[in-house]
């Protein structure tokens, strides 16, 4: 019987397979012919499995996922990427004697990628963020962390405010948001004397060096142990890295999307008798999408439901 | 005198080590591309798929658009005209020089049709850039376009 009619085994596969079709249902693209298209099909194939195990159909989502990276370039954000590079890895695996083997080496060599280019970009290429200037000015002006810095960093919300009308830069449509003064011409390296210094605090700083740093060395460090080979790795340690990276970052910085994939691939490494974790990985896909896409998840982040400030 | 081809196993073995490295391999294409485009055309690092999302201020709410428009001897800054704002984001995202380009030509085209006869139409691309040890916000020139009529 060839791989194209023959059915995977259930615990390897299907499960990954089955997580993909939600997410890709839950990750709305704003060009409508790609996005009726995907939710047809994708919603087709959930309800006949023949048809969710075809690896023709995997292959024409990927030409649909990346239709709409294209049609929207350069807009859009890194996980749609990702998303695609997933599909097509499912309809690659599909195609072969052994799925569940396929589909977990292009997991393992997908997330290297993805978590040593993060890290290149962080540690190499990136000009503000080794020095503290990336994280200095995120945690004041982008409200996913505004619990963080009001909670651990001893700024109150006043604060927070003022130092994001501060450092806040005009909007794409050519309206500045700052007061004429911040307007000098191109090039402009003038201090702006009338603006009021940043509240920062000896915690902000701290806190800035910690999430620079332990954000940097995470994913280097998970790169490297999705690099190494798996018989120098314990199991418990690579997933285990790749659950908590995936707790502490999308409770803080809800990305729904790119942790699901981050989750799912992670998934689909895990063999037979690892029941455990695979349990595991689901729970936090849900815990994800429930900080994700519930209205109250921008007003009790993972800090507070953790007592943190209490 | 043809070579003999290798034994279908070992073929198959070799297309099941290799094919599942295509996606992986795809992406570290995009992403060598993406960081390209960040060096030569100043491509936002947080687009592209190059995975540069959190290593930098350089975003989207960091960059502007800037539009003049010179009517003889008159010159005044403009909002980007409501018909044009995603042409706009698409070009704060990546100023190349031909995006720039069709935005200049997108307001003049529009201050003809509202009866202006614009000679020049100059669009500028800054992004706001953050001193070290102050956090001082600090405004810079990224790409700037001069269309003439």
């Amino acid at each position: 019987m060839s791989p194209v009619h023959r059915l995977p085994d259930a615990r390897e596969v299907a499960l990954p397979i089955r997580l993909t079709g939600i997410l890709i249902l839950l990750s709305p693209i704003s060009v409508w012919y790609v996005q009726a298209a995907l939710v047809i099909l994708v919603t087709v194939a959930l309800l006949h499995p023949p048809l969710l195990f075809s690896w023709r159909l995997w292959l024409v989502l990927f030409l649909l996922e990346a239709i709409g990276v294209i049609r929207r370039w350069p807009i859009p954000d890194n996980h749609d990427y990702l998303l695609a590079y997933w599909v097509l890895a499912i309809g690659v695996a599909l195609a072969l004697p052994d799925p569940g083997s396929a589909l977990g080496r292009a997991a393992r060599w997908l997330l290297v990628v993805v978590f040593l280019w993060a890290s290149l970009w962080k540690g190499v290429f990136s000009s503000d963020y080794l020095d503290g200037r990336f994280y200095g000015v995120q945690l004041l002006t982008d409200t996913r962390f505004t619990d963080m810095t009001t909670l651990l960093a001893g700024l109150d919300d006043a604060q927070v405010l003022e130092s994001r009308a501060y450092l806040t830069a005009p909007d794409s449509t050519g309206i500045d948001r700052a007061a004429p003064t911040l307007d000098v011409g191109p090039d402009s390296a003038a201090p702006q004397a009338n603006r009021s210094p940043l509240p920062v605090t000896a915690r902000f700083h701290i806190l800035v060096g910690v999430l620079t740093w332990g954000t940097l060395l995470a994913e280097l460090a998970i790169g490297i142990l999705f690099l190494l080979p798996r018989r120098w790795i314990p199991e418990l340690v690579r997933h285990g890295s790749l659950l908590a990276f995936c707790l502490f970052t999308y409770t803080i910085v809800p990305i729904g999307g790119f942790g699901w994939l981050l989750l799912i691939m992670g998934v689909s490494m895990t063999r037979g008798n690892q029941q455990v974790t695979r349990i595991a990985y689901v729970l936090m896909c849900l815990l994800v999408t429930l900080v994700t896409h519930l209205p109250w998840s921008h007003k009790v982040t993972g800090l507070r439901l953790l007592g943190v400030g209490s | 005198m043809h070579a003999p081809t290798a034994p279908p196993s070992s073929r198959s073995q070799h297309r099941s080590v290799l094919l599942p490295l295509v996606p992986a391999a795809l992406a570290t294409l995009v992403a060598i591309g993406q960081w390209t485009l960040t060096r030569t055309d100043h491509l936002s690092p947080w687009k592209g798929g190059g995975f540069g999302m959190f290593s930098t201020n350089d975003r989207a709410t960091s960059r502007g658009i800037r539009i003049w428009v010179v009517d003889g001897e008159r010159e005044r800054r403009v909002d980007v005209p409501s018909p044009l704002l995603a042409q706009a984001g698409t070009a704060a995202t990546l100023p190349s020089p031909d995006r720039l380009r069709e935005l200049a030509q997108g307001v003049m085209s529009l201050e003809q049709a509202g009866g202006d006869r614009p000679t020049q139409v100059r669009v500028q691309v800054v992004r706001t850039d953050y001193a070290v040890h102050t956090l001082a916000p600090r405004r810079r020139l990224l790409r700037e376009h001069v269309l003439e009529r």
